[in-house]
């Protein structure tokens, strides 16, 4: 079974959108540039020459930044999160049929264009819904974020969102609503466990190094193996 | 901070070298680093690169990673220092220069700029995903580098840290710049540039013509482009891509790759019967009359040759999708095609001999089509797109770089060399490899940082010179002639023909005395020191070695050698030399102020060309040129409230003879200048302070 074409497409693109990526320009890291999560998606999907690391797969905000920027659009949000699913499921499920199969090989204006996309000319566009040629199987059409924080955050985690200011690399921090710990997503990426209203632990050390940045004094970050509490 | 994730590694270990991709989609992975470190700080990477020369380990210095020619790449046994944490940000509009952290990403620093309505004006295609840092240590340029030059030209000023740990800045005309502009992470690992930066200009004016075929086209550009105000944008485009690019206006082209790759060569010759009319789009930033002017003189130089006028339409087209090209490589690469880029530079004559020979060498394994999109008065860079089988790729590269090598170009314009080129670099420097080993030697003796890039480290090979001319080029706007020839003899031979040295205050001064001295004429202080407008330089190294170097426009093939050549036990026979046209009319303002360097920076941050300026004790003097009418409405728009008249730059104050004079931005500049300092050339990021002025 083939590999979806729009997982290789961003696997050897340019990485043209690497610097609206909000993980990729605060965390530094080279494995959060769009691109290379989605070298780990293919891998997940079964490229041979990829590797499977799920931090890739979560480093995600579901902002749609990359997308947007793309000049073919490609959801990345979707595949990523597509991805991730098969990468945890207990039995993982065989990779999706190639959605972009027919894309390839094709030569239009100007110099190589893929013939199931559309070139967009002009500012950047809304997101397209997930129904697209190059859109995983199941996505939906759009991330949604929550907007029910006051009715469900305690007051730790809305101590936190203050001393932050509700949001970090220019997207929204929310409460995790539906777990048993308090937590606080990042879009569809777990972030940060709330300890307390001035402590939190965050896994990863660039996201924790920045946080604390923005936080100042008002917050303390702590980097931990896990995203649970000590 | 150690990053010691092993996914980091694996993803911090290359860059985008076409045949990483391709070994990447045939499911091969690259080998990766033995850790990542990220410093947070120059003093963290200065101890991080203390301690790694100790131990012996080899260093890869990774920015973005944008790279096309694997200049990052390792084998398992690598230091990779990710420059990106650093992001410092300083851009002071007053004095026209800007400071950036070497991990600032490019649309970052741009931006940045653009909030106090300044540019850098570099605008390479990656500039979303280049770091500043990577542009000056890969000699990148932008699509605009026929007005702004291209970074070699931008950056005033680094700050490096070098093997032993120690931190140095240096500034424009001193021998460390020019050596770590362009190194690629084998001589120095660069923490901060300045760049010098211009007011914006809002809009555009665009004209374009078709002509007849691409050696007409060829020969309007290098007309049009030394035209004043300079055009910010000329790109000449190939009868092929001449047919993309006005398709895109139209709405497309028909698919043909797949048949073409079935008989490359066929194509070759069929398409050059069948298509020849060429593309020449141009673009000058600004509005107004002075714009209109310059594209009235444009289009009278094309009229002239027959070629037909397009209007501003394909200007308008390239504008709104000049960042779309990299982008459609994908899909060529993923339908089992291997599609890459090759770009050279060469004087105006060799152009179209260099463009044949590439595609003559290319098509037996690949199509291959290109533009012309970096104009220069004495030159051009040409920009080849070419497309083939995957197991032809090795083949392809190796006939594309002899042919133009072999043609008379250089092997890269603003790409760099990495690994992909390295193997031409001997021959590309003509016998001068001795001074790069040397530069080597002095700065990493052991061989440690970027090993592999560039062909370093090496012992010193010797390969035939690269021979210059005789005297004046016309076609090219050079001239080449031995050290002893005094530069009166130069401005006699070609000022007849309407072109100057600007070099006319020292005509009793030997060439050889001019470029050892490196001294600046106040008469033409544009044009800056006197060896940036050395163009090649032949001699023999301190061994013997008989040595030539590549003329071209402008090069990214490692370190500028120029300064080292000229200063060391090196002997320098012939230089071959970049000249300008000879303006006619003059605006010259000029008059006594309390602080005639405030002034002067004022009208720098204006961001005219200034052909000559003087500040000495409390007089300033500022010479425009006006020898066109674009050059003059631009010149009439200068608001002046002191005194001013039509004199010469020779005609006025004919005491001042060239000296040696050291470039300073404005504000080291202020305070190093006292109130007898002579100070000159003044432009947008500082000025030359004269040595022993007064």
């Amino acid at each position: 079974m083939s590999l979806p074409g729009a997982v290789l497409d961003c696997s050897v693109c340019a990485r043209l959108c690497r610097d609206v990526c909000p993980v990729a320009v605060h965390g530094f890291a080279e494995r959060f540039v769009p691109s290379e999560k989605m070298r780990s998606a293919a891998a997940v999907l079964g490229h041979p020459a990829g590797v499977v690391d799920l931090d890739r797969l979560r480093a995600c905000t579901d902002c749609g930044a990359c997308s947007d920027y793309c000049l073919y659009s490609v959801p990345v949000a979707p595949w990523l999160d597509a991805a991730l699913k098969i990468a945890e499921a207990p039995d993982p499920t065989p990779p999706p049929a190639d959605p972009a199969a027919q894309s390839i090989s094709a030569v239009t204006d100007g110099m190589f264009v893929m013939s199931t996309c559309t070139p967009k000319t002009g500012p950047a566009r809304e997101r397209p819904a997930a129904t697209g040629p190059n859109d995983p199987p199941g996505a939906p059409a759009a991330a949604s974020r929550s907007d029910d924080f006051d009715k469900t955050a305690t007051a730790d985690v809305k101590a936190v969102l203050t001393a932050l200011g509700s949001t970090c690399c220019g997207q929204r921090l929310s409460p995790d609503v539906g777990g048993d710990e308090l937590r606080l997503r990042m879009g569809r990426a777990m972030l940060v466990t709330v300890v307390d209203g001035s402590t939190v632990c965050v896994k990863n050390p660039d996201c924790a190094a920045h946080l604390q940045r923005c936080a100042g004094d008002r917050l303390q970050v702590r980097v931990v193996a896990s995203e649970d509490p000590p | 901070m150690t990053v010691s994730n092993p996914f980091e590694r694996e993803a911090a270990s290359r860059d985008l070298w076409v045949r990483n991709q391709i070994a990447f989609l045939q499911g091969q992975s690259a080998p990766s680093a033995a850790d990542v470190v990220r410093p947070a700080s120059v003093a963290e990477l200065a101890v991080v690169v203390k301690e790694a020369v100790a131990a012996g380990r080899p260093i890869v210095p990774l920015g973005a990673g944008s790279g096309v020619c694997g200049a990052i790449a390792c084998r398992g046994e690598e230091l990779v220092i990710d420059l990106k944490a650093l992001t410092d940000i300083d851009v002071d509009s007053a004095r026209g220069i800007a400071r950036f952290g070497a991990g600032v990403m490019g649309r970052h620093a741009e931006e940045a700029c653009n909030r106090v309505g300044f540019t850098i004006g570099h605008f390479p295609s990656s500039i979303a995903c280049s770091t500043v840092g990577g542009w000056v240590a890969a000699r990148g340029a932008g699509q605009l580098s026929s007005r702004y030059g291209k970074i070699e030209d931008i950056c005033v000023g680094a700050t490096a840290v070098l093997p032993d740990g120690s931190t140095q800045t240096a500034w424009r005309g001193s021998r460390e710049l020019a050596e770590w502009i362009g190194n690629e992470g084998t001589l120095a690992l660069l923490t901060e540039v300045y760049l010098r930066i211009r007011p914006q200009r809002q809009g555009w004016t665009f004209t374009a013509y078709m002509a007849p075929n691409l050696g007409i086209a060829l020969k309007a550009a290098s007309l049009i482009i030394r035209q004043r105000p300079i055009a910010s944008l000329l790109r000449v485009y190939d009868p092929i891509d001449s047919r993309i690019a006005l398709s895109h206006s139209k709405g497309g082209l028909a698919r043909k790759l797949p048949w073409m790759l079935a008989a490359p060569r066929a194509i070759l010759t069929a398409g050059d019967l069948a298509l020849r009319k060429c593309l020449v789009v141009v673009g000058w930033e600004g509005e107004g009359p002075a714009w209109d002017a310059a594209r009235t003189a444009s289009d009278a130089i094309a009229g002239a040759l027959a070629c037909r006028h397009l209007g501003s339409g394909p200007g308008e087209v390239w504008l709104a999708r000049r960042h779309d090209v990299s982008f459609k490589q994908i899909a060529v690469l993923r339908s089992g095609y291997f599609a890459d880029t090759f770009e050279v530079g060469c004087p105006w004559t060799r152009v179209e001999p260099v463009y044949n020979a590439v595609r003559k060498a290319i098509s037996p394994g690949a199509v291959s089509m290109a533009h012309f999109s970096h104009a220069y008065t004495d030159g051009s860079a040409i920009y080849f797109s070419m497309a083939g089988k995957l197991d032809a790729y090795d083949a392809t590269w190796t006939r594309a770089l002899k042919a133009a090598s072999d043609a008379g170009a250089t092997i890269s314009h603003h790409h760099g060399v990495g690994r992909l080129k390295a193997q031409r670099m001997i021959d590309e420097l003509g016998g001068a490899h001795g001074a790069l080993v040397q530069a080597k030697a002095e700065y990493d003796p052991a061989g440690l940082l970027n090993p592999g890039c560039l062909g370093l480290p090496s012992q010193p090979r010797t390969v035939p010179p690269h021979v210059g001319f005789a005297g004046l080029d016309v076609g090219n706007g050079l001239w080449c002639g031995p050290l002893s020839d005094t530069l009166g003899a130069i401005e006699a031979t070609v000022r007849p023909r309407g072109w100057t040295l600007g070099a006319a205050a020292n005509a009793q001064q030997t060439l050889g005395a001019w470029l050892a001295n490196d001294l600046i004429d106040p008469q033409a202080s544009q044009l800056g020191n006197a060896r940036s407008r050395v163009v090649a330089l032949e001699g023999t190294l301190a061994d013997g070695t008989p040595f030539g170097t590549r003329v071209a426009p402008r090069f990214a093939t490692g370190p500028d050698l120029r300064p080292r050549l000229l200063d060391g036990d090196h002997h320098v026979e012939r230089a071959t030399l970049r000249l300008v046209r000879q303006p006619q009319h003059w605006r010259h303002l000029y008059g006594e102020f309390d602080s005639p360097l405030d002034t002067a920076r004022a009208m720098a941050a204006t961001g005219i060309d200034i052909w000559a300026s003087v500040v000495k004790g409390t007089r300033l003097d500022i010479w425009l040129a006006c020898g066109t009418p674009g050059e003059r409405a631009v010149a009439n728009k200068v608001d002046w409230s002191a005194q001013q008249d039509e004199s010469a730059p020779d005609a006025v104050r004919g005491a001042h003879v060239a000296r040696k004079g050291r470039f300073l931005p404005w504000k080291e500049l202020a305070e190093a200048a006292d109130p007898d300092a002579i100070i000159v050339g003044v432009e947008a990021a500082g000025g030359w302070l004269v040595e022993g002025g007064r």
